[in-house]
């Protein structure tokens, strides 16, 4: 009976995971723990780096297999389904989850003070410098192209956007980028205001910028069909982006669709957003990520997030000399797209110059340009290495 | 393009020809973008109806500022008097708004700076 008892025991510790769980696993776990702190205590964009953070745990827990691979044919003898979050991931995969963020981001998004100051949608270009710069430093760092360009969407400091590119260019990188991105999104109000401040002067800085034209409401409705037509007719790979955000813009403009408009900001766009968080998190197994590589990523990405706040600024600068002094350089900064925390540190920044200054909305025009700047750049990388 | 065949010279050479494209693409694709708005401005303006003189009937006893409704903003003035209301946690019944005017900003260094606490607070 004792025998018995104990071969049961022995089976069942057989069975339990501290037996196989690898050296790491165990540092997998410990790492998917910080980002844990960081969303729930530190607040680093919890939304998303909390099921990315469990995302990681559970696919690093041994014998688990959430993320394991099907095996055999369906419907033959033999056949073993895969892991729950191997399905989900699918919907990474094939670059079907972020643009129906992006749709939810559309009907969140007033593209009003772009409408207002058409010129401000060159902040959004400029502030793209970054991807480009740090694509450079990653090809000479021994990174493959698509992996270079993956890195360089960082610095477009816009998360689905970087998760699509990467999910098809470079997906054994999406663990890294998708941390590194989010991370930094967070932190744009550290990173941004010394760069701000190094390249601007107190007097540019205290720019008091003309109250924008009132938006009409036919202007708005025409503008995501506009976008929609031009860009995709332009760069059809961005179409699958840029389009449903405008379509989610146009949801919300219309006025017509106001139910639909809420499904896609709201209740589609949770969904999506835990469905797509805890599958990149489970991407990042030990194998892929405890490498020097994912040091440099996230080097790479702050060296990103910092040239694309430094390119907006200097053409927020130019502005302000051809313009005779009418655009304040601060709101291109917020050309990284970062919505709105970006547009939130210009005029937090320019307040602390000139208390009376309001730069909110004025910055909020390069903010959402940078949304579709991003997502050109993207779908420009895409249609360069894609093939 | 860049492939692993080439040296890091060739590969930066490349980079920075890709870079120089990459750039040029996107400023390009908004530049487009930017005038097209300008056309959208020209197309898309709603004809400004002449100003309305809809006089704002509400009932006595005034307390606070605001409104002589120079265009059809009705919206506008709605949102001021429930402003209004919210703040000084009276009903719209009891006050009417006369006129709405922008205040030069410097005036009130304590709205200034509590506005500017909320911002910060938000970050």
């Amino acid at each position: 009976m004792l025998e018995a008892l104990g071969l049961g025991l022995q089976g069942f510790l057989e069975s339990m995971g501290f037996g196989v769980i690898t050296i790491g696993q165990i540092i997998m776990l410990l790492v998917s723990f910080v980002l844990l702190y960081l969303a729930i205590v530190k607040q680093f964009e919890p939304l998303l780096l909390l099921p990315i953070g469990f995302g990681m745990l559970l696919a690093n827990l041994p014998l688990a297999g959430l993320m394991a691979e099907p095996e055999g044919v369906f419907g033959q003898p033999g056949f073993q389904a895969g892991g729950l979050l191997y399905y989900l991931y699918m919907g990474v995969k094939l670059g079907i989850y972020p643009p129906l963020i992006f749709m939810g981001v559309g009907a969140m998004t007033d593209f009003g003070p772009l409408i207002a100051n058409p010129r401000s949608i060159l902040l959004g270009a400029a502030a793209q410098f970054g991807i480009f710069a740090v694509f450079i430093g990653a090809i000479l760092l021994g990174f493959s192209g698509p992996e270079a360009s993956s890195i360089g969407i960082i610095g477009g400091a816009d998360g689905p956007t970087a998760i699509y590119l990467t999910s098809k260019l470079a997906p054994h990188l999406l663990g890294p980028i998708a941390v590194a991105a989010y991370s930094y999104m967070a932190l744009v109000p550290i990173i941004q205001p010394p760069i701000m401040r190094a390249l601007t002067t107190k007097e540019e800085r205290m720019t008091v910028m003309d109250q924008l034209r009132p938006v009409s409401k036919t202007e708005k409705v025409i503008f995501p069909i506009l976008v929609t037509v031009l860009v995709s007719l332009i760069l059809p790979s961005a179409a699958p982006l840029v389009g449903m955000l405008m379509l989610g813009n146009l949801l919300k403009e219309s006025g017509v669709t106001e139910r639909l408009a809420k499904t896609a900001e709201n209740e589609l766009m949770n969904i999506v957003t835990i469905f797509l968080g805890v599958t990149v998190g489970a991407t990042a197994n030990a194998e892929t990520f405890l490498r020097p590589q994912t040091l440099m990523i996230i080097a790479l990405g702050l060296a990103a997030f910092s040239f694309g706040t430094a390119a907006g600024v200097v053409l927020g600068k130019i502005m302000y000399k051809t313009s005779g002094g009418k655009v304040n350089p601060l709101i291109g900064s917020a050309g990284v797209s970062a919505v709105p925390m970006a547009a939130r540190v210009s005029q937090v920044v320019g307040q602390k110059e000139n208390p009376a200054n309001f730069l909110l909305m004025h910055a909020m025009g390069p903010n959402v340009a940078g949304v579709i700047g991003s997502a050109v750049a993207a779908g420009l990388l895409l249609s360069i290495f894609g093939g | 393009m860049i492939t692993d065949a080439m040296t890091l010279g060739e590969k930066f050479i490349n980079s920075i020809g890709l870079t120089i494209l990459g750039m040029a693409i996107v400023f390009v694709v908004l530049i487009i973008l930017s005038y097209a708005l300008d056309l959208l401005r020209i197309i898309g303006t709603d004809k400004k109806k002449p100003t309305s003189s809809e006089e704002v009937e509400q009932p006595t006893n005034s307390a606070s500022a605001a409104e002589v409704p120079q265009e059809d903003d009705g919206e506008i003035i709605a949102v001021i008097t429930a402003a209004i209301a919210s703040l000084s946690g009276s009903s719209i019944e009891n006050f009417i708004v006369k006129s709405i005017k922008p205040v030069p900003q410097k005036n009130n260094i304590w709205s200034i700076t509590g506005r500017t606490e909320r911002m910060l607070n938000r970050l």
